[in-house]
């Protein structure tokens, strides 16, 4: 018998893209108005001439609205894959270790505390897209090595979970003096924000989202073995050779500019970053990174763009707030996870 | 003794932790020197300053004085990669990576012989092949580590770590847990491994019946130095008396382990 760790099969990466695909076109199509999927794909591959309307709605309002969505949902999803790994705990996320709320607080420094004001969340200029994430990223890489410090120091994983919703809770304080300290209008676009959304973002936004991602995303595919000898434990990881102290570091840094670029521009959305590595790891039936990493981003991006699609119901005006979608979707897989015994899937 | 093909030789070696402001010495002036296909048994009361040792010994501490030579080469000038092609650790530590199949544990063993992008060469999948043959897990492959009883996970560590080709393996208490029938296994393994292996290996354990018959050298750790010596000699069996409270008679030709309080 080969003892060659096997891949996936062409067919089980062939079937995820395929889904993406679908619900890529599935998502331009619906909205307040719906564009039938064949006129999107004329619109997309450039055939259709006369379609004025189409054309303007497909490319300044859906491809935007899509590619965030994709984006963010392959962003959070991988760094919740990362910080599973890095606390070996199943229940590791972003919104639960306070990353996102360490990211909000980045985003509130800059924009409520701007002379102005003025500056509207979800609507940045170029340079202050730029700046927005940079402080995003390291409101949420600070919080993420603040935990793992604690993390070290203390063996239960429960008290490491408690640990972050109390840090969570703490930076949480500071962005709600911040509001109250600020104008009407900052504090209201702020709330807004916080409400999470796939929308609205420009092109220039979605620039800098999705090389942050990219970025993130690329660092966790090189690092796919190193975390694969994490999962043994740190004294094993240690004895293989592994420089702990750099992986980890790395590991932050990739977790953290996801949570952060996905925080800055759609505001803090819960769920995705716990529950797609737990439906990546029982779809695949796999553990290595190599993987893992892979199958989550495009699940992610999969479930974000689903979520998208069931927030706003074809032809229906109203649009729900994303984060009640995808904690109705994850909230559940935390809870069979917790039944299970914190057991992994 | 001598020691032809030393793999791992200690000189006046001091170990313990350091603070900023204090040292504590656990064990100190430890010489001891163990050749290829040679065990070690590291024995000693809790607290004696075992584990404080296997991690000085491996890596994972810095000495407080002294040095440890592997393979004739100065560890503490070794990085951390290098280090780990020579020494492989099986610890007690529960080996559950979360996904993992059997195999994927066991070419983990390959990852400090690989660049950051190697691939798995055919070399690399016929050593972690033979691994798997000589921890005897063949009919495990395919299962997830997860699912295996806490006797196949010890012996999948122990595959992971030949797939290593250390020269000096180290294990600690490699027994605990394990039930009677899972450590009589785990004995044969380890005596055959060594008996045709190309390495040394130190066996830290509490298990004294397990690990003294098995052992060509005995450090026995307390009141912070190591007596090292065979079985036969009457310092290690003064210190074992003295540190552990046990006797050693040799019934039908094998070494046994009685205990002194209790004949009493």
């Amino acid at each position: 018998m080969s003892v060659r760790p096997k891949g996936l099969g062409w067919w089980a990466w062939g079937a995820m893209a395929a889904l993406l695909a679908a619900l890529v076109v599935a998502s331009i199509a619906s909205g307040s108005v719906w564009i039938s999927p064949s006129r999107v794909l004329a619109v997309l591959l450039h055939t259709d001439g006369g379609d004025a309307t189409a054309r303007t709605i497909v490319w300044s309002v859906r491809l935007p609205r899509t590619a965030t969505a994709i984006c963010a949902g392959a962003a959070l999803s991988v760094s919740g894959l990362l910080m599973q790994t890095l606390f070996r705990n199943p229940l590791a996320d972003s919104s639960i270790l306070g990353v996102s709320a360490g990211a909000s607080l980045g985003v509130a420094i800059v924009v409520l505390g701007s002379s102005s004001g003025v500056v509207a969340i979800g609507r940045y200029s170029g340079s202050s897209a730029l700046q927005v994430t940079v402080a995003s990223a390291c409101g949420s890489s600070l919080v993420l090595a603040f935990v793992l410090v604690l993390a070290q120091r203390v063996e239960s994983p429960v008290t490491v979970l408690i640990a972050g919703l109390m840090v969570a809770t703490i930076v949480g304080a500071f962005v709600s003096l911040l509001v109250y300290f600020s104008s009407l209008d900052a504090a209201r676009n702020f709330v807004t924000w916080s409400l999470g959304s796939f929308r609205g973002t420009s092109w220039n936004e979605v620039t800098m989202l999705s090389m942050a991602t990219a970025l993130g995303l690329t660092i966790a595919a090189l690092l796919a073995r190193q975390l694969d000898c994490l999962l043994l434990g740190d004294r094993y990881a240690m004895s293989l050779g592994l420089n702990l102290r750099l992986v980890r570091t790395l590991t932050i840094v990739a977790a953290a500019l996801c949570t952060g670029a996905t925080t800055a521009f759609c505001g803090p959305i819960g769920f995705l970053g716990i529950a797609v590595p737990h439906l990546a790891r029982g779809l695949v039936r796999h553990g290595r990174h190599r993987v893992l990493v892979a199958a989550t981003a495009l699940l992610g991006a999969s479930l974000a763009l689903l979520c998208e699609i069931v927030a706003q119901w074809p032809g229906d005006d109203r649009v729900l707030p994303i984060n009640a979608i995808t904690a109705l979707l994850g909230a559940p897989v935390v809870l069979v996870v917790l039944l299970r015994g914190r057991r992994w899937t | 003794m001598d020691v032809i093909d030393s793999v791992l030789s200690t000189r006046n070696l001091c170990v313990g932790y350091r603070s900023r402001r204090t040292e504590k010495v656990t064990l100190d002036n430890v010489s001891v020197v163990l050749g290829r296909g040679q065990i070690a048994a590291l024995v000693g009361a809790n607290g004696a300053g075992k584990s404080t040792l296997l991690r000085t010994l491996v890596g994972m501490q810095r000495p407080l004085a002294g040095q440890v030579e592997i393979g004739g080469r100065h560890a503490g000038g070794t990085s951390r990669r290098d280090l780990a092609r020579q020494v492989a650790v099986v610890l007690s530590d529960r080996l559950d990576p979360p996904g993992l199949r059997v195999e994927e544990v066991v070419a983990l063993g390959r990852h400090p012989h690989r660049g950051w992008g190697d691939p798995l060469t055919g070399d690399d999948d016929r050593i972690v092949g033979e691994a798997i043959d000589a921890a005897d897990i063949g009919h495990l492959i395919g299962r997830r580590c997860g699912e295996l009883s806490d006797g196949e996970r010890q012996r999948v560590a122990i595959a992971r770590a030949l797939a290593q080709q250390p020269r000096l393996l180290v294990l600690d208490e490699p027994t605990a847990f394990l039930d009677p029938k899972a450590k009589s296994r785990m004995i044969t393994l380890l005596c055959r491994l060594v008996a045709n292996g190309a390495f040394a290996t130190v066996i830290a354990s509490h298990d004294l019946d397990f690990v003294l018959p098995v052992a060509n050298v005995v450090w026995v750790a307390g009141e912070g130095r190591i007596i090292s010596g065979s079985l036969d000699d009457s310092s290690v069996r003064r210190a074992l008396a003295d540190e552990l409270d046990v006797d050693l008679i040799t019934v039908d030709g094998r070494v046994r382990v009685a205990s002194r309080s209790f004949g009493q």
